[in-house]
């Protein structure tokens, strides 16, 4: 029996050391080590032995085990690194063919989800609308030329006895007015973003465009508030080191007005060629005209508000550092602008 | 508007150490906007500046100086300021002189003042004027036309002059103009007038100024000109707006009068143009200045109380300093207790009117970088359900991961986009925008065709508004989906359709039925509720093509999702490959199937070869496991009912 065991250890030596392939070496090792391998059947046959022998030859073959396995262990760390099977994980997968939503509706999510944090309601109002929304009741006079033929664009339709001409509004302000009659008492906090059309076309102007409209009535408001909503998006939205500026400009529909500019991230408000000064201009707001909050019969002693209307391309333009040299790209259809975005 | 001002010329007026960046970087803080300072070949600095259209009192250099008088104080800078010379008590302003009759309408021009220049000699202007000129973009002519330019441009009031001999008879008319009445400007062209624009004529009967846009050829200053009118007049804005615009003759002047000038501006430019012109040219004045000025300015005060203010700014600001900003300002200010009342200066009369324009004034002063920022505590207003956004964005969602791309087309389109519900602009910009669009259709299909050099699927789709025609209303605003997909199957475009609804959880049934611009029986309109929501199919010109409307989606019936315990019964899955006769709708097949048995659980196509197509069908049963003798019975029934009602076999 030892002598066998000697033998089988020393034949599986020369086996195993010949091997070049994993398999060949699976097969050997099948063939010792298996349910009926030639090892496994040593060990079954230990119970007719005597206690001395079964001591004896027990521990002969536990060496042997141990000898083999190492080898076979050696072996196939050997052949893993030459024989494996051939596998390029370089080949370029094959993509979903995912489409794209458009930069515009890109825009307009990021904008809805700063403010939605904020508590500001996202509305929709007409884009076909009556003078009276659009102007009037906004405090515009009847002669502001806003309110000609050369900047807004009228619908040949009859005009209303209540509320004047049709018009495409040039504006998303109009939305304050429905948004006052609707809710009819603050507190009133919306975000209202939407087509507007003004009369004008050119490398910067399209006179299809969008424009986002804070608009905030409730007691004690104060241009307080109105510096920490603004200051609240730039951060958001622009980034955590951004910051705001108001300096005067003037609205029909606000008093006191503004112009809004936010902090150069380029230069980080020391200027630089990209900017103004340190600053990038983003566009208008201001405290809401008595007149305006009187017309929506709110009682401007009891309230007050703040309204911030900016253009979408403008503002995420600004953000994206697209550097578009037309803003009319953004309306092609084209897939290869399309893809860009 | 936008305007040019030589640091220099600024100088005349404004004594400060501030350098040129620094009076431009706080103004713009506080007042106008200073666009850029550019430095120019002599060492002077010039600042372009945006005036809006409430503060045309600052658009001059006296008006810069004012404003940067009470600015530059708030950053620490000593500023001073020289005022204008109004007062000369050597010329008298009466409603009639001798030396021109006039007749005026006050409607049109609220304050009418000239005076005559006699023994002019015309000739170049000195270099110094000449060269402000220019930094300020204007052209020099002569020593006469340069000086009414420079005063504008010093103070903010057009000033006009007129060769005195040309005017006939020493007569002005200045009324509205007829229609088709005709004119010839300084600057050569010439223009039929709409009529209702504001013009002189003389004792001829003709024309010698649009009034307030430009002065007639014909009563033009020139090299012989001996004896010269001073012509310094507050036109009616609107007037002066509507001719300028439709004319789109742009003029300085008229930009200013548009805007509404002070009546209290004119005494001090007439008597600085006389000033001006006799020395540049050794006129002599004549001592009587006509001035018609029916209506003259009324003082004009606000109250309010330091409570409104702070209600408004959202902090206190110390009464000290109230009375500084506004006094630097030009405003007068009378405290009682708490309460304060404002006298407005005549040339902020226009635009001050309430306390928060007082407030304004203030703040701008104070510093808007100086306010705290604070988001508003308060209540958040209750939510609207049902508003579209959601959904439209879970659309989105679904279209561009089954590889659509979105797009935005205009809504202003031709005539040949829309149907006869559409709405006409009145003013459009051309042929091409007249409408807005009843359909996104045409627009879609011009965006697949922009690309048709691809080869590849291409499916596009927006989502957005079209408006239909109401009788005396609105139109209404029907936000509609659509799509369109080119180099794709019917099935694959179909599939998409499908996925859509289903993620929507939409419960809908499709009927054949042909429409517009669709082949014939290759359309299919989509209902839920017995509700047309929707349509699709292919288009004549080979597109795969579908619409939505958003609001009847949101409306119509959902599948209500409910939990399904996972089966403990499999079911026994089988292919079935059947021979269809022509002419068979699949569809119908699939449904007459379904309805056989309850125990077919579920049926789907798969491959299609020639006129055999392979179904999978699942045959399952909740209560037990089916044997194969009773899934048997069920294609048996299957087959035989098949076989006789459209005549189809199983493939051997």
């Amino acid at each position: 029996m030892k002598e066998d065991i000697i033998n089988l250890k020393n034949q599986a030596i020369a086996q195993i050391s010949e091997i070049d392939d994993l398999k060949e070496l699976e097969i050997v090792r099948i063939d010792l080590f298996g349910r009926y391998g030639k090892i496994t059947n040593l060990t079954k046959d230990l119970k007719n032995l005597s206690i001395d022998e079964k001591k004896h030859i027990g521990i002969l073959i536990n060496e042997v085990k141990t000898t083999l396995n190492k080898l076979i262990a050696s072996k196939k760390n050997n052949l893993n690194n030459l024989a494996r099977e051939w596998f390029d994980p370089t080949i370029p997968g094959i993509q979903s063919k995912l489409g794209k939503e458009h930069i515009i509706t890109k825009a307009i999510n990021e904008i809805e989800d700063v403010f939605k944090r904020i508590g500001f309601e996202r509305r929709r109002y007409p884009e076909v609308e009556w003078d009276y929304f659009a102007f009037k009741g906004l405090n515009f006079p009847e002669n502001h030329p806003a309110r000609d033929d050369w900047e807004t664009f009228f619908i040949d339709a009859p005009e209303s006895n209540k509320y004047g001409p049709m018009l495409l509004t040039p504006h998303t302000s109009s939305g304050q007015i429905r948004e006052m009659l609707r809710a009819k008492n603050p507190p009133i906090r919306m975000i209202n973003i939407a087509k507007c059309h003004r009369r004008q076309i050119d490398v910067s102007h399209v006179s299809m465009f969008h424009q986002f409209e804070g608009f905030v009535v409730d007691s004690n408001i104060s241009i307080v508030n109105l510096r920490g909503t603004l200051d609240y998006f730039a951060k958001t939205f622009f980034g955590e080191k951004r910051e705001i500026r108001l300096r005067p400009y003037h609205f029909q529909f606000t008093e006191p007005s503004f112009e809004v500019d936010v902090s150069c991230n380029v230069c980080n408000k020391k200027g630089c060629s990209l900017c103004k000064g340190g600053w990038l201009e983003l566009g208008g707001a201001g405290m809401v005209h008595p007149n305006v909050l009187k017309s929506c019969n709110i009682d401007p002693k009891k309230y007050s508000g703040f309204a911030f209307g900016w253009g979408v391309e403008r503002t995420y333009m600004m953000k994206s550092n697209l550097s578009l040299p037309d803003i009319r790209l953004l309306y092609s259809s084209d897939l290869k602008i399309l893809k860009q975005f | 508007m936008d305007i040019k001002i030589p640091n220099s010329w600024l100088n005349k007026f404004l004594k400060t150490n501030a350098t040129p960046q620094k009076i431009a970087k706080y103004l713009s803080l506080c007042g106008p906007s200073i666009e850029k300072v550019e430095k120019t070949k002599d060492g002077d600095f010039i600042y372009s500046i945006e005036i809006t259209t409430n503060r045309v009192d600052t658009a001059s250099v006296y008006g810069i100086a004012r404003e940067a008088f009470a600015i530059l104080p708030r950053f620490k800078i000593n500023s001073k300021l020289d005022k204008l010379n109004t007062e000369n008590s050597s010329f008298k302003f009466l409603n009639n002189v001798n030396y021109l009759n006039v007749t005026i309408d006050d409607n049109l021009c609220s304050r009418f003042s000239a005076v005559l220049i006699k023994n002019v000699k015309v000739k170049d202007s000195p270099e110094e004027i000449k060269s402000l000129l220019e930094k300020v973009g204007v052209k020099p002519i002569n020593n006469i036309v340069d000086a009414s330019n420079f005063i504008m441009h010093e103070i903010g009031q057009p000033v006009h002059t007129f060769d005195y001999d040309k005017i006939k008879n020493s007569k002005m008319i200045l009324r509205e103009s007829k229609k088709g009445e005709s004119i010839i400007t300084l600057d050569g062209k010439t223009f039929k007038l709409p009529g209702k624009d504001i013009v002189i004529e003389d004792g001829e009967g003709k024309l010698i100024d649009l009034c307030g846009i430009m002065g007639a050829k014909n009563s033009e200053i020139d090299e012989n000109t001996k004896n010269c009118l001073v012509f310094v007049q507050t036109y009616n804005k609107n007037k002066i707006r509507q001719t300028s615009m439709s004319l789109a003759q742009r003029s300085e002047a008229a930009v200013l009068f548009e805007k509404g000038l002070d009546e209290e501006l004119v005494k001090p430019a007439i008597l600085s143009a006389i000033f001006l012109i006799e020395k540049l040219s050794n006129g002599k004045a004549e001592k009587e200045i006509i001035d018609i000025y029916k209506k003259p300015y009324i003082e004009k005060f606000i109250s309010t109380d330091t409570r409104a203010l702070e209600k408004i700014i959202g902090i206190g600001i110390e009464k000290i300093d109230i009375t500084n900003y506004l006094k630097a300002l030009g405003f007068e200010v009378f405290w009682n207790k708490d309460n304060l009342k404002v006298k407005i200066p005549s040339f902020r009369a226009n635009d001050i009117n309430i306390p928060e324009d007082i407030a304004e004034e203030i703040a701008r002063i104070y510093g808007y970088q100086n306010i705290p920022s604070e988001i508003m505590s308060g209540k958040i207003p209750n939510p609207i359900i049902n508003n579209s956004f959601e959904i439209e964005n879970k659309i989105k969602n679904i279209l561009v991961s089954l590889g659509s791309y979105e797009v935005y087309n205009t809504s202003l389109v031709s005539r040949d986009y829309v149907d006869d519900k559409a709405i006409l602009i009145k003013n459009p910009l051309g042929e091409d925008s007249k409408y807005l669009r009843t359909s996104l259709k045409k627009s879609l299909v011009e965006s697949i065709d922009i690309n048709s050099q691809d080869k590849f699927q291409i499916h596009m789709f927006e989502i957005a508004n079209i408006y239909i025609k109401r009788l005396n209303d609105l139109p209404e605003e029907r936000l509609m989906l659509s799509g369109a997909i080119k180099n794709s199957s019917y099935r694959e475009s179909k599939g998409i359709i499908q996925t859509l609804l289903n993620e929507l959880y939409i419960n809908y049934i499709e009927i054949i039925e042909d429409g517009k611009g669709y082949w014939p029986n290759q359309r299919l309109i989509v209902k839920s509720n017995s509700k047309t929501i929707g349509e699709y199919g292919n288009l004549e010109n080979g597109l795969f093509y579908y619409e939505f409307s958003i609001d009847n989606l949101i409306n119509s019936k959902k599948i209500i999702k409910k939990y399904h315990s996972i089966d403990k019964f499999p079911p026994q899955i089988e292919d079935l490959t059947l021979v269809i006769p022509d002419k068979t709708y699949i569809g119908d097949v699939i449904h007459s199937i379904k309805d056989i048995s309850k125990l077919i659980n579920n049926i789907e196509l798969g491959d299609i070869f020639e006129n055999s197509y392979t179904f999978r069908i699942w045959y399952k049963d909740i209560n037990k496991t089916l044997t194969d003798l009773e899934v048997k019975k069920v294609r048996e029934e299957i087959i035989r009912f098949l076989k006789s009602k459209f005549g189809i076999v199983v493939k051997s």
